[in-house]
């Protein structure tokens, strides 16, 4: 069992984790007196580089890389945290920004070092009021100590910090979305490229990192990208926070190490199956991932596992589901909760996912027809052609393919229940 | 700007097409039509409808061509299998919640979405679920309206309203399927260019109150034309169905007005169906016929020792060559002008010889408006200004007074003309110096003299550009209708111009200069003058001194007034004939740049209402003189032989798609000279307020008030005054105001003082009121400098 990277302070002291003296009697903002002290910008990018941490914030992409994209010599530069969190089953950014705030900043504020960003933003939910308060708090400490702010530590370095509490609206989590409401205008993804490293917010050079994602850095300054690459598997090294709930023992956050077999974490960390029932499907990866069924149970947790079966860890919300569920209710339901998060702006998803919606509330409720099921996947289609994995996609983000990923993966895996809930020939000739 | 040409392949066909442009605008221009719904070419791509996708090799997944720019080598495929399921399939996404209602929609017929899905579409319709639905229609303005069932939500209008008018008065509301178009709750979508949503919305969503349901896109024709409601001259298209005018869309003309008409432009059509439309000619009251009125004028002519004509600026290019020969060639008069004393001189505005066109202002270093409100009195040029300065970086400096739409994007704002100089402009690149009257109590001899000392200092980098606002006020001017100019830009005593225009007009014309509006009105109220024309001019309306020309239309023995409606004015005409108007009559017009543009009749004028050109051929006629001008193409025909500067209006150059640019008329043999030293500014007397007395796009002059769309705009008798001199005057938003001329009375006397509803505006300058003209109220005397006290009513 590897160490835990995100959750031990929280765990070792249930109370008062969140607090500055906790943080700093646990060796917090260490990792950031080294960096500013010992290493340039350069050496602590090439750390985490060298621990291989990718994003956990859906599309699990390098964060070296990305770091990597901005434009030599291009100023003012911005660190945006996201941290909107707001998927139907996940719920550990909002546990690392109440349980351990400070752990965030002091990872945002390493990460501005490293890219050179003179102000970062914290986009926390709007839900959340006590993340965003204990983060302004946090954030408030930190400048007051003199670990954020002008000439951090005495190193010349300067970084401001802001939190914003957002409006409520999950296409808001979508990074261009994000900038764009942060920038005051209405939450709609913008137009790629230009891609935020070219152009962000306020058309500067940005990075936009998960919550998650930006937490693991001091422990990867204070330990070396190579200790935490060793942790883990080669593509996707490390620990990682998932989500775990549905018809498991014991639903929750648990940080584990990449690449244990998803049987292992639904019995071990999970406890089994409620009344001991078997698995008949499971979410991998958050609500826009491809459901698998009880064939993939064995699969490390791992991305390179994930696309192997054209899925994905996503956001790191893990769902169970027992053989006592039909799929098709759970599947409206995610349906219906894009359909009503989509901005609107692209034809086919504001239309096509209300309609996907409205085809699965009236097989739900007994009003199906059997044309319906080859409607749904064509539908599907024209919003994601091919349905394949990665989604192609006829619209501007990834929300709309992600309403089609349920459909589309459940339609080959359990058609029965989709057919189990059409009136039969005598329902349909008595007109009930 | 020539941009790089690049070989892309479409569909398996290599093309040439300027590198960096947008792959769907290059498509195009190549021959391959790609589907497209919130693309527009004079928008900023928002690729949200998703209908232009299109394969391109390299590039994951399909691409929006309104989105992508073309570069060398680029592959497209705009024909796939993959690509027309992905048209289908968003045709049926649009189609699913659309009401279907085409026949009853204006747009049945000559819709994007219903063109688009005979072409692209899917056969049937599998949708089963209910619509969406919503309460229609709304008013979003007085002049448009909304019904959000049809809306495709493509952006069009709201990035209509925001980027190009500045007016971002609708948007989005809500998300998702519940997206719609939505104005604010307080502040209403008040915009002078609401009509362009109305032009760009793909579909039936969004409807001009005026045209709403008045004719299917079958039953009518158009006729392509220029606006004639200020001098910009934008290109038009005029509908007509049963012999009446039902609506004028913007045609795209790059150089003019790139699509756009402003509102009282769209709208102004409808005083052609006015019902109080003057008919019939009559004699003091009593209807005449055509022959009488002919007959009572040449006998009034012939027998007079002093003729003069004020007017002509709404009169087309024939229109005002026909009157401009007449008062020389057969009244022997040079007192004739075609302004009222609210313009520039027009010799100066004749003089400019490196005049700017629109399109010098797109690529200028700076622009500096000495000149009234462009978004009051010349709407869509603001709209390129703005352009220039907001996409192009232009720099923009404001100065003498006048307060405008773009101040706050100026770089310079200076009250007095005298605080802008050379120097305080940039040091390279060319400047274009828009001059207008911004006030009737300006001082046109001051701003042109400021003007050319400025033109001078800055040498060949200036460019001026003279501003009249009225229709044709310049192409009137280069007809000669100015005391002392003829015809062609040159002075009444140049010999050369003199010999040309022998040969065409026989007999014999004046030499020396003679009289403006003003001295033929003093002249008049002295009893000097035996017949004043007025030509669709209402000098006791709009001429600054109102006590002046009421006076001299008494004392006038032969008042011979054309006009389109009974005006204050006419109650002073001994003979009174029916003009026939704009949408009624062929012809040329000349826009504020000197570009020549065709005037296209749609509908047959009421009654007997007939050209200007007819009535004074025909009294020419009468008197004896072989006059010419039978048609309209012969007027010009005649224009182009005695005015060179109009050599290149052949009629084959003013048609089709190469005339849709106009012909530029070449500059005259005059100069502007610079004045030297300018007058020192006066001082304002203490606690006295300047005055701007200009004019608002709406108010209750004679045409807006027969357009029931725009007159209900017009701001009403009001005077708009800074906040800081309200409070220290102690007036409120809303109360009244009493204004009387300030000082010892030598500037004006006023029988009563004005009363006016005070309108407390910070766009105003402190120590200025501003006073809209023409509101209803009874007109008053405007002299240059006047300066008034201001108190509240009580
Ligand atoms: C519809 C939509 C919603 C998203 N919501 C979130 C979110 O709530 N939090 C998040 O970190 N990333 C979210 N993302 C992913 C972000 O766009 C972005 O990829 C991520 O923040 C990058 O950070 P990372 O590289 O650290 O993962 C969302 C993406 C989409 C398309
Ligand atoms: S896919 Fe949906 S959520 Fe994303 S930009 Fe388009 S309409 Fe908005
Ligand atoms: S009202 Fe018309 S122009 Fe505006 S978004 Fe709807 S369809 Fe487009
Ligand atoms: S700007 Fe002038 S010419 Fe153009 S539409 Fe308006 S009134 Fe007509
Ligand atoms: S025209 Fe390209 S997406 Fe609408």
């Amino acid at each position: 069992m590897a160490e835990l990277v995100l959750t031990k302070r929280m765990i070792e002291h249930p109370r008062d984790s969140w607090t500055l003296a906790t943080y700093e009697e646990t060796g917090g903002y260490g990792a950031l007196r080294q960096a500013v002290r010992e290493m340039t910008p350069e050496q602590v990018h090439d750390e985490v580089k060298a621990a291989g941490l990718r994003g956990r914030g859906g599309a699990g992409f390098p964060t070296g890389v990305k770091w990597g994209f901005l434009p030599d010599g291009e100023y003012p530069r911005y660190l945006v945290v996201n941290g909107d969190e707001g998927e139907p089953g996940t719920f550990k950014d909002r546990m690392l920004m109440e349980r351990d705030p400070h752990q965030l900043v002091e990872g945002a504020i390493l990460s501005a070092y490293a890219v050179g960003a003179e102000h970062v933003f914290i986009y926390c939910r709007g839900e959340l009021r006590n993340a965003y308060e204990r983060l302004c708090r946090a954030v408030d400490e930190a400048t007051e100590k003199g670990y954020a702010g002008t000439n951090v530590l005495g190193s010349g370095f300067d970084v401001k910090l802001t939190v914003h509490r957002a409006a409520g609206a999950y296409i808001c989590g979508e990074e261009t979305a994000l900038l764009t409401s942060l920038e005051g205008y209405r939450g709609w993804p913008r137009l790629k490229p230009p891609f935020p490293a070219v152009k962000g917010l306020y058309a500067g050079p940005t990075v936009v990192n998960n919550v998650e994602t930006l937490s693991n850095v001091p422990w990867i300054v204070r330990n070396g990208g190579a200790a935490y690459a060793a942790m883990g598997t080669e593509k996707s090294p490390g620990t990682r926070l998932f989500c775990l709930s549905g018809h498991v023992n014991r639903p929750g956050n648990y940080e584990i190490e990449l690449g244990t077999p998803f049987r292992e974490f639904f019995d071990r960390w999970g406890q089994g199956i409620r009344n001991g029932e078997r698995v008949k499907a499971f979410i991998p990866g958050g609500a826009s991932a491809p459901w698998l069924d009880a064939s993939s149970l064995d699969l490390p947790m791992s991305m390179e596992a994930l696309d192997s079966v054209k899925s994905m860890l996503g956001s790191g919300a893990v769902v169970v589901m027992d053989e006592t569920t039909n799929v098709v209710r759970p599947v409206w339901n995610l349906v219906h909760f894009f359909a009503h998060e989509s901005c609107g702006q692209c034809t086919p998803c504001r239309e096509g996912t209300t309609w996907l919606q409205d085809i699965l509330a009236r097989i739900v409720d007994g009003r199906g027809r059997r044309e319906d099921l080859d409607l749904l996947l064509d539908v599907c289609d024209n919003i994601t052609p091919g349905l394949g994995w990665p989604p192609a996609q006829t619209t501007i983000c990834v929300l709309a393919p992600s309403a089609a990923a349920p459909i589309w993966s459940t339609l080959r895996l359990f058609r029965d229940d989709y057919e189990e809930l059409l009136p039969t020939a005598n329902e349909v000739a008595a007109g009930v | 700007m020539t941009a790089e040409s690049v070989s892309i392949t479409i569909d398996g066909r290599e093309v040439q097409a300027r590198a960096g442009e947008l792959l769907i605008a290059e498509a195009e221009r190549n021959g391959v039509y790609i589907p497209r719904f919130c693309w527009h070419p004079r928008l900023r791509s928002v690729a949200m409808c998703r209908m232009c996708l299109v394969e391109i090799e390299g590039m994951r997944g399909l691409q929006p061509a309104c989105y992508v720019p073309v570069k060398e080598g680029m592959e497209v495929r705009t024909q796939t299998d993959a690509v027309r399921k992905v048209q289908e399939g968003v045709l049926e996404y649009l189609l699913i919640n659309h009401p279907l209602d085409c026949p009853v929609c204006d747009r049945g017929g000559e819709c994007p979405l219903q063109d688009h899905t005979l072409a692209f579409g899917p056969g049937e319709s599998r949708f089963v679920e209910d619509k969406r639905h919503f309460e229609k229609p709304i008013e979003v303005s007085e002049l448009v309206l909304l019904d959000r069932e049809r809306c495709i939500q493509c952006a069009r209008c709201t990035r209509v309203a925001a980027e190009v008018a500045g007016d971002a008065l609708i948007d989005f509301g809500s998300r998702g399927n519940n997206l719609h178009i939505i104005t604010f709750p307080d502040e209403p979508f008040a915009s002078y260019f609401s009509g362009n949503t109305v032009q760009v919305c793909p579909v039936g969503a969004l409807t001009a109150a005026p045209y709403r349901f008045r004719a299917r896109p079958w039953d009518v024709t158009a006729v392509e034309t220029t606006c004639l409601a200020c001098s910009v001259g934008c290109r038009g298209a005029l509908y007509e169905t049963r012999n009446e005018a039902i609506r004028l869309l913007g045609v795209d003309v790059d150089c003019v007005n790139l699509g756009w008409l402003c509102d009282k432009g769209r709208f102004g059509y409808e005083f052609t169906a006015a019902e109080d439309r003057l008919e019939c000619p009559r004699m003091d009251g009593e209807d005449i016929t055509w022959g009488e009125a002919i007959e009572a004028t040449a006998i009034a002519v012939e027998s007079a020792a002093s003729v003069a004509a004020i007017g002509g600026a709404r009169l087309t290019n024939e229109g005002a060559y026909a009157l401009s020969k007449f008062m020389r060639v057969v009244a022997g008069s040079n007192d004739v002008d075609c302004q009222l004393d609210d313009g520039l001189p027009a010799r100066f505005v004749a003089a400019v010889q490196d005049r700017a066109t629109f399109e010098d202002i797109d690529t200028a270093a700076a622009v500096v408006l000495a000149a009234p409100d462009l978004k009051e009195e010349l709407p869509v040029l603001y709209l390129r200004v703005r352009r220039a300065v907001l996409d192009h970086g232009t720099a923009l400096y404001v100065a003498g007074g006048a307060q405008t739409g773009l101040d706050r994007f100026a770089a310079r704002i200076a009250g007095r003309l005298e605080d802008l100089d050379a120097a305080d402009l940039p040091a390279d690149g060319d400047i274009v110096v828009v001059v207008g009257r911004q006030s009737l109590t300006q001082d046109p001899e001051h701003l042109v003299a400021w003007a050319s000392v400025l033109a001078e200092r800055l040498g060949g980098r200036v460019k001026l550009l003279p501003v009249l606002r009225r229709a044709n006020a310049h192409g009137a001017i280069d007809m000669g209708l100015a005391p002392d100019l003829r015809p062609g830009r040159v002075g009444t005593e140049d010999p050369t111009a003199r010999d040309v225009l022998a040969a065409t007009w026989r007999g014999e014309f004046p030499t020396e200069p003679g009289r403006g509006t003003r001295e033929i009105l003093e002249a008049a109220a002295a009893g000097e003058i035996d017949v004043l024309f007025l030509v669709g001019a209402d000098p006791v309306a709009d001429f600054p001194d109102p006590d002046l020309a009421r006076e001299a239309l008494d004392r006038t023995p032969n008042v011979i007034v054309s006009d389109l409606f009974e005006t204050p004015t006419t109650a002073f005409a001994d003979v009174l004939v029916p003009a026939a108007g704009w949408g009624e009559i062929n012809g040329t017009v000349t826009n504020v740049e000197g570009r020549v543009q065709r005037l296209a009749a749609a509908v047959v004028p009421p009654g007997q209402a007939a050209s200007d050109s007819n009535f004074f051929r025909e009294v020419a006629e009468r008197l004896g003189v072989d006059f010419g001008c039978g048609t309209p193409a012969a007027t010009l025909a005649e224009i182009r032989r005695v005015v060179p500067a109009y050599a290149e209006t052949q009629p084959s150059a003013l048609r089709g798609t190469e005339g849709k640019k106009g012909v530029m008329v070449g500059p005259g043999p005059l100069a502007v000279e610079a004045a030297g030293v300018l007058p020192a500014p006066s001082e304002t007397r203490d606690g006295a307020l300047a005055v701007r007395a200009a004019r608002t796009l709406y108010d209750m002059g004679t045409l807006v008030s027969r357009c029931p769309s725009l007159a209900q705009l017009a701001p009403g008798p009001v005077v708009r005054v800074n906040p800081a001199d309200a409070q220290r005057l102690g007036l409120q938003d809303g109360t009244e105001a009493v204004l009387r001329p300030a000082g010892d009375g030598e500037a004006a006397t006023w029988a009563e003082p004005l009363r006016r509803r005070v309108v407390v505006d910070a766009g105003t300058h402190e120590g200025t009121v501003f006073v809209p003209l023409n509101q209803g109220d009874v007109p008053v005397a405007w002299p240059p400098g006047l300066e008034v006290d201001v108190e509240g009513a009580g």
